[in-house]
């Protein structure tokens, strides 16, 4: 994780808080991001944590090797990247733990070098997270019903009038519903947990 | 419509439902977030507050984790570099006498 360091005479502080101090982000900014980093660490290797994620991201924008698009507002964008950010992690994992198990074919005059043959099966490891993520999300709402339902729909990329026809339910108690999702979720990114 | 999640492609699943939940959040007002942040017992607009740990300061770590020390010791002039060895030295010596000194009283109560 990107961290405070000392050169010379002046600490350089984390991505996130030259951000904030660059006034590119406010501090509400700050903290709907850190929800969203802590969404997106329900997908990611288990060597990665959200705040990797997060100030990662805030680096990446910082030193312009990420550049923000005309029209896209900063937030959304930053949200992207660490969407990014994750894919890239995944090919590293994949990458490392397909090597280990890769079937090497000795080389042949003629034939190109580093013939390799991957494994085509899902990943176990990320197969495996997945289960176990859908089901921590799955505990997490299980105490409402609707909201739970509405969750199930939007894991089939259902859209919301979809997901209202198939349940039967009004528009106002499917905003409702998400409204109280919207609050979960808040509170469960919001929250830290010290280890 | 079932109530527990279909398990028939969980990596599509998870991916969808994690963007769905991004574009929950996305869309959340400021007050929604500071009203969240209250119900933990947090205030954002306070220093130092709970709400930004890992995000503004990280958790739990030491002046090593969080300043490159050797990077900061080769930055010393010279005059700095003597005044903190006979600081540190100093220190040294002070923790060890007191350290004989509370040995000392333990195994002698009476002699204080």
């Amino acid at each position: 994780m990107p961290q405070r360091k000392l050169v010379g005479n002046n600490i350089l502080a984390m991505p996130a808080e030259t951000a904030l101090a660059l006034k590119i982000v406010s501090k509400s900014d700050l903290l709907r991001l850190k929800t969203i980093a802590r969404i997106h660490a329900r997908g990611l290797p288990a060597d990665v944590g959200w705040a990797d994620l997060l100030q990662e991201a805030f680096a990446r924008i910082l030193d312009g090797s990420r550049q923000q698009p005309e029209g896209v507002p900063l937030v959304a964008f930053l949200a992207g990247v660490m969407r990014s950010l994750k894919s890239d992690h995944w090919r590293r994992a994949l990458r490392e733990s397909r090597y280990a198990q890769e079937c090497r074919i000795p080389q042949t005059p003629g034939e190109p070098e580093d013939l390799e043959l991957g494994d085509p099966a899902p990943d176990p490891e990320r197969l495996l997270g997945a289960l176990q993520e859908l089901a921590a999300i799955d505990r997490l709402f299980a105490n409402n019903r609707v909201v739970l339902q509405i969750i199930n729909g939007l894991a089939e990329g259902l859209t919301a009038d979809q997901i209202c026809t198939a349940m039967g339910i009004s528009k106002t108690d499917y905003d409702s519903a998400r409204k109280r999702m919207r609050r979960t979720l808040l509170r469960e990114g919001l929250t830290c947990r010290l280890i | 419509m079932q109530t527990n999640m279909k398990v028939s492609w969980p990596e599509a699943s998870l991916s969808r439902l994690l963007e769905a939940f991004e574009q929950e959040i996305l869309e959340a007002s400021d007050e929604e977030i500071m009203e969240a942040a209250k119900e933990l017992g947090m205030n954002p607009a306070m220093k130092g507050s709970a709400a930004f740990l890992d995000v503004k300061y990280a958790i739990g770590l030491r002046g090593r984790d969080v300043y490159d020390m050797d990077a900061w010791l080769d930055a010393l002039t010279e005059e700095e570099r003597i005044a903190l060895e006979v600081r540190m030295r100093r220190k040294d010596e002070t923790t060890t006498s007191r350290q004989a000194t509370t040995s000392r009283q333990r195994k002698n109560p009476g002699n204080k």
